[in-house]
């Protein structure tokens, strides 16, 4: 028994060795890459620990893109987009799981299938709706575009939560003497919220990393993301400029590092989050 | 002074009846307990009354104003629901604190409510922990004292002790009655076990499939219920019943059933002759005797053929000219093998119903 015990032990910590190394080991390379070396970065085998550490590419990277337009874009769009999401994918939630009436489960599926599509396919028309609403170049289209794909995914992560929260909770609130409102505010709303932080994250991520839209959709240097930017270190006449790619890159960590930290406890009860009683 | 006016009141939910046309009058201070089967509508009309469900049709007066279109909020009625609903992110003593709170009492005036209402509930020690690390009997106190912190109106509790083991349920009818009597409180009671009915109130109404069958004092319903349906499902055991047909021989009217004859004359006027009825008799009437003994009473052989002892007392199912009984006898009644005895009642007890419409007839 000690024993099974003791090998199931080993087991967990080998794969929680297996994940940590899958998962920090590109980001260490990726950061360590804007310190090192335009000759170390493609040397093989890979160096672990910069030779000479410079900060060049730092400045380079400074003098190359003086407008830091990119980053705010990057960091807005994600803000919009996770707002524009939660903001329509919560009420659609917590209508659909509270309220019975004729049709929803077509509003739910109608809801679903707008991520049916593979967005290549529908990049062409929107940047037709886009250039006749004058919307192309702006961060305002990228977060409509980016919240709008991500409305599906909260309802209905945010569906199964509200349906777990009893009914009972926000009756018995009211009849405590409070407004429908407030009961929603001050149970529903705290009991769901580590799974909206959790969701939240993923639209996040998904924002700050949107290619293919942002490529298509912004062009001109003030409308440009943070992908879009790292992209345009690709190829051209110098080749890959992966030490400059690396600069970019880490610097787009920071935001998602920093608001990990801050959400982390919702986060991980959000994950675990079990039935209410 | 709180007096509660259903009139009418019926409710569909998605085309299915959860309620058809239920009236009734709950008295001020009174325990009422609504007794229905699972599915009955029970929690459905508690929650019209309180205010979180609208009703299709029909109205809600308290002390005589209509509050059919109130808010919860602003009806003053107080409810315990079947699961409790703490609110889990909130500690005893703020689930119980929070009705005060939307009354905006002071808080020390808050503090004093709830330390008095946890005492008398014997739930102080609980105040600061959270309802996950409650046992199922301490977040019942704790959901009743939520509710009886108040000073509501009406009182409405939802099955509270269903959820709760045998020995503890005992003990709470007893404290709600108390409770209801101390608080001088109006108390609106669902449960679909009799004996709660039978032990704590003062009226029962009686429901069955979104109808209301019966209401009124509960010793009233349990001796005359208005038809069979009633009969049977208001009790526990269940009421046997049996089939029965009038006869008349030498100006006596007699109602005969497989078992039993037994004189009925002094219904003449309300019995035809040759005419079918069911009869029915309650377990707890009948007894029991090994040996055949001569007492004004009705008697006929059985065959005990299962016993089962509830407490001190004992329900003996037996057999008769293929006719299943259930006799429930106070006290503890063992048997050895299959058993030949004689069973006795008072002719007094005996219920009858028209075997068409239901409806009793004596
Ligand atoms: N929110 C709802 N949506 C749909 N049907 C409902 C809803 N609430 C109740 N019903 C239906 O209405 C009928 C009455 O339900 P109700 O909960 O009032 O019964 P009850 O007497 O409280 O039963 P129980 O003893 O099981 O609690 C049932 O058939 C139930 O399925
Ligand atoms: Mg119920």
């Amino acid at each position: 028994m000690n024993k099974s015990k003791t090998s199931s032990n080993i087991i967990y910590v080998i794969l929680v060795l297996i994940v940590l190394v899958w998962t920090l080991l590109p980001i260490y390379w990726t950061v360590t890459a804007a310190f090192k070396s335009r000759i170390e970065v493609v040397a093989w085998p890979p160096t672990f620990i910069p030779e000479k550490p410079t900060i060049n590419w730092f400045i380079e990277v400074w003098y190359d893109r003086p407008n830091p337009n990119y980053y705010a874009n990057s960091i807005l769009a994600m803000i919009g987009s996770t707002i524009i999401a939660l903001a329509l994918g919560i009420p659609a939630a917590y209508g659909c799981a509270r309220y019975t009436f004729k049709g929803r489960q077509d509003v739910l599926f109608t809801i679903l299938t707008f991520r049916f599509l593979p967005p290549a396919t529908v990049v062409m028309p929107l940047y037709l709706i886009g250039r006749t609403f004058h919307l192309i170049d702006t961060t305002l289209f990228l977060s409509i575009l980016y919240g709008g794909m991500n409305i599906p995914i909260i309802t209905w992560v945010m569906l199964s939560y509200f349906r777990e929260i009893p009914v009972e909770l926000e009756e018995s609130y009211q009849i405590d003497g409070y407004t429908r409102f407030e009961a929603f505010r001050r149970v529903t709303f705290p009991l769901a919220r580590p799974g909206m932080v959790a969701i939240s994250m993923l639209v996040m991520a998904f924002s700050f990393g949107e290619f293919l839209f942002a490529s298509i959709l912004t062009t001109s240097p003030v409308a440009k993301t943070l992908p879009v930017s790292i992209a345009e270190y690709m190829g051209g006449e110098w080749g890959y400029m992966w030490n400059q790619m690396a600069v970019l890159t880490t610097y787009g960590l920071i935001p998602l590092i920093i608001i990990f930290f801050l959400v982390r406890k919702n986060l991980v009860r959000g994950l675990t989050f079990g039935a209410v009683r | 002074m709180a007096e509660l006016v259903i009139e009418n009141i019926s409710k569909k939910f998605m085309g299915k009846t959860a309620l058809d046309n239920v009236s009734l009058t709950i008295h001020d201070k009174l325990f009422t307990t609504i007794f229905g089967n699972a599915g009955a509508g029970k929690t459905t009309l508690l929650r019209i009354i309180a205010g979180v469900e609208k009703p299709d049709k029909g109205k809600i007066y308290l002390n005589g104003k209509d509050i059919t279109t109130f808010l919860p909020k602003d009806r003053n009625v107080a409810m315990v629901y079947q699961s409790f609903a703490l609110y889990p992110h909130m500690t005893v003593y703020d689930n119980i604190a929070n009705p005060l709170r939307a009354r905006k009492m002071t808080k020390s005036q808050i503090d004093e409510k709830v330390n008095q209402i946890s005492k008398s509930l014997g739930i102080q020690e609980l105040l600061s922990r959270y309802p996950r690390e409650l046992s199922g009997g301490q977040a019942q106190r704790v959901a009743i004292a939520r509710s009886l912190v108040r000073d509501a109106d009406v009182y409405l509790l939802d099955e509270p002790l269903t959820n709760l083991d045998y020995k503890i349920r005992e003990g709470m009818r007893e404290e709600l009655k108390k409770m209801c009597k101390d608080f001088s409180a109006t108390l609106v009671y669902a449960s679909p076990d009799p004996l709660d009915a039978l032990a704590m109130a003062d009226r029962v109404a009686v429901m069955s499939d979104g109808k209301l069958l019966q209401y009124g004092l509960t010793r009233d319903v349990y001796y005359t219920p208005n038809d069979i349906t009633v009969a049977t499902i208001f009790g526990t055991p269940p009421i046997n019943i049996l089939k029965a047909e009038a006869r008349e021989k030498d100006g006596h009217l007699f109602l005969e059933t497989p078992l039993f004859r037994t004189d009925v004359t002094k219904y003449k006027e309300r019995l035809s002759p040759n005419k079918e009825y069911k009869v029915g008799v309650r377990p707890h009437h009948l007894a029991i005797s090994k040996r055949k003994v001569e007492v004004e009473m009705v008697s006929f052989p059985a065959e005990v053929h299962l016993t089962h002892v509830v407490g001190a007392e004992t329900i003996c199912y037996a057999r008769s000219n293929s006719e299943e009984i259930t006799i429930h006898v106070p006290y503890i009644y063992r048997m050895e093998g299959l058993e030949q005895v004689y069973v006795y009642f008072d002719p007094a007890h005996l219920l009858v119903f028209d075997k068409d419409t239901g409806l009793r007839v004596t």
